[in-house]
């Protein structure tokens, strides 16, 4: 999505360019990551918050996230209550929870991405050492379906040859 | 088809075996067809599925060939030999089998990845880096995946030519050629196209091993082709096309290898244990050593890497670890019941027609994507499908099971009803007194077997839990996974040991109890 997003049109030569770089593409990001951390590439697709879970749980400040001056595409988690849900009143108190500062406090450092509230406390130290992306990239959400079909055809075309 | 005159209403199996395939295909099919009604019809697949189909073949049917016939030399190997450990090795050596697949693709890439041991041995001596993905990477994943198995269906296949045999061959002079020849050639002749059959359905429907060690959308599956199909575009009239194309693949290729194989065998023994004196000399001795050794360090290695990525991290394992290895634990007990139960009884009925086997397949050969989303949109109407997770999980986990079961079990009941059988009906030996005294002890040793093996893949098994559970009720394997997400890549390690060891173990308590006070 960041390089349809930052390159429309070009994005398919992007992807030729690349596709002798990349070493391989696994189910889901836990793989790639667990791959990366075994030594078998240089780079991974992750967070810009990644760093921050070596720095603070493992002491480690040899991991660094690549900034791009184009901007960083945001992955936002949500939450939400189904229409056909029968405790739609608990439902309710707990997504009031989420959003309280107990429960954003906590997130930093156990999802390791950033709150959607900021708590009082603010951000655990290790994350003002992460990078400040600029810019956050993230496609209307009237066009992100037609967009990611796009780019995922793209990318399948290029790099299944 | 009968392979001895007995009249067909005088044997126990058939109406359980019947029974079991029909439960076997309803418990396929409806979720199928739950999903195609769901889409409101199939839709058709596209050139990048032609071309996925291609390449499932194409590696499947290497795999399956490198696997079973470079399990031929180690297989005769240790049908040979005898020293310490054989035993031990033997169960080791089925532990990439069982392992969860990401747990097995780090262990590999420990040894053949970019910074392995092989690579830095080759930089080392000065020698260009080994690349492991692409094609050749999926066949030696598979490989690593599948020698075990194969192994020990055609150690099973070594075990089965009577001691006698040897004996007469030893008394004629026969040469080791002589031996190959007139009875090893015949045993492989029966023994092989099966066993490549069940390594071709399970490498068939490979998805995680294909897409990672492939290197990307390249190296695309049928199976990675479903996934998509549910995950980007919820394409579930897609997805049950393609889980069917995958369905119709496996069939055909079980009824081809079925009419190749054929249903002779040596004839009963006396069980006295095989010695085989053409292959006592020393060049033979350590031709099989060194094929021993060469296996062994080949499967061995990897798992080492596993067992040496885990230990940091069992010390931290939390709660939830250990609360997994339970349901994991009683899952794979309950999984085990069911698979033995049902490969029994349709191995009975597989002696009369003998294509029912490929029934067992379609437990494989189905995407348990489709399977699971077909449950729940059956279960879903009348009850909460988090609720049925585990029964579901543990059902599709047993079928899962099946075919290795099935392969283990049909050619040992097939001894076991042509040799005995005649003298059982003599006696009116039917029903379940004959379960009871002849089938159950005879067939004592790869029922063992046949359990651990499913016990021991219960456990590995993502299985559909992943679609159905909720964190009070993860199973091991997704555990493993989560504490991944989790960064969690140490505890992560060391759950994947756990599993091991486990897995291992519950694999071990069945096989040995099959091998009680029998001959190694």
């Amino acid at each position: 999505m960041w390089i349809k997003s930052v390159y429309g049109d070009e994005a398919a030569e992007i992807w030729e360019g690349l596709a002798d770089n990349i070493v391989t593409v696994t189910p889901g990001w836990s793989e790639a990551y667990g791959l990366f951390l075994g030594g078998e590439a240089d780079l991974v697709l992750s967070y810009t918050t990644s760093p921050a879970y070596h720095l603070i749980a493992e002491d480690d400040d040899s991991k660094v996230a690549l900034p791009f001056t184009e901007g960083h595409y945001m992955q936002i988690e949500v939450a939400g209550i189904l229409a056909a849900s029968q405790q739609q009143e608990l439902a309710d108190q707990f997504m009031r929870f989420m959003i309280s500062d107990g429960f954003q406090n906590v997130i930093p450092t156990t999802n390791w991405m950033y709150p959607v509230k900021m708590p009082e406390a603010g951000l655990p130290d290790g994350f003002s050492t992460l990078i400040q992306p600029e810019t956050a990239i993230l496609a209307p959400i009237e066009q992100a379906d037609a967009l990611r079909d796009l780019a995922l055809d793209e990318w399948l075309r290029i790099l299944s040859r | 088809m009968a392979p001895h005159s007995v009249p067909l209403s005088r044997f126990s199996g058939h109406w359980s075996g019947w029974a079991a395939a029909l439960l076997v295909s309803a418990f396929v099919l409806l979720p199928l067809l739950a999903v195609l009604w769901f889409a409101g019809g199939g839709s058709k697949p596209g050139p990048a599925d032609w071309a996925a189909l291609r390449f499932t073949v194409f590696q499947a049917t290497l795999s399956a060939l490198f696997s079973v016939l470079l399990a031929v030399p180690v297989a005769r190997a240790l049908a040979r030999r005898q020293f310490i450990g054989r035993g031990l090795l033997i169960t080791v050596m089925g532990a990439p089998f069982i392992l969860p697949v990401i747990v097995a693709v780090l262990g590999l890439l420990t040894v053949f990845g970019r910074s392995g041991f092989v690579n830095q041995a080759l930089i080392w001596a000065g020698l260009p880096p080994f690349q492991i993905y692409g094609l050749h990477g999926v066949v030696l994943a598979h490989v690593f995946f599948n020698l075990p198995l194969a192994t020990r269906l055609l150690l099973q296949g070594w075990q089965g030519i009577p001691a006698e045999r040897f004996r007469l061959a030893a008394s004629l002079g026969f040469t080791p050629l002589d031996v190959f020849r007139q009875l090893e050639l015949p045993m492989l002749r029966n023994t092989l196209p099966g066993a490549a059959m069940v390594i071709f359905a399970i490498c068939l429907s490979s998805f995680a091993v294909a897409l990672t060690l492939g290197g990307g959308p390249r190296a695309t599956t049928v199976e990675l082709a479903i996934y998509q199909a549910f995950r980007f575009d919820f394409d579930l009239g897609r997805a049950a096309v393609l889980a069917m194309i995958q369905m119709a693949l496996v069939t055909l290729a079980a009824v081809l290898v079925l009419r190749l194989g054929r249903m002779e065998s040596f004839g009963r023994g006396m069980d006295r244990p095989a010695r085989r004196w053409e292959a006592e000399n020393w060049p033979l001795r350590c031709l099989d050593m060194a094929v021993i050794v060469a296996a062994a360090v080949f499967i061995l290695l990897p798992l080492g890497a596993v067992v040496w990525r885990g230990l940091p991290g069992v010390m931290e394992l939390p709660v939830q670890v250990w609360r997994a290895a339970w349901v994991s634990i009683v899952m794979a007990l309950a999984s085990t019941l069911v698979a033995v139960a049902l490969a029994l009884a349709l191995a009975h009925l597989a002696l009369y027609h003998r294509r029912i086997e490929a029934v067992g397949l379609l437990g494989i050969a189905a995407s348990p994507f489709v399977i699971g989303t077909g449950l729940f949109l059956l279960i879903n109407p009348f009850s909460d499908p988090a609720r049925w997770a585990f029964v579901v999980t543990a059902l599709v986990n047993a079928l899962a099971a099946l075919p290795f079961a099935l392969r283990v079990l049909i050619p040992s009941l097939r001894d076991v009803i042509r040799d005995f059988g005649p003298l059982a009906d003599s006696l009116g030996l039917t029903g379940f007194a004959r379960l009871r005294w002849l089938v159950l002890p005879r067939l004592r040793r790869p029922l063992g077997f046949a359990a651990g093996l499913a016990a021991a893949l219960s456990m590995g098994d993502l299985g559909v839990i992943a679609l159905f559970a909720d964190p009070e009720r993860a199973t091991l394997p997704l555990q493993i996974l989560r504490l991944m997400g989790a960064y969690r890549m140490e505890a992560a390690a060391g759950a994947g040991l756990l599993l091991l060891v486990l897995s291992l173990s519950l694999f071990w308590l069945f096989d040995q109890g099959g091998r009680r006070d029998a001959d190694a």
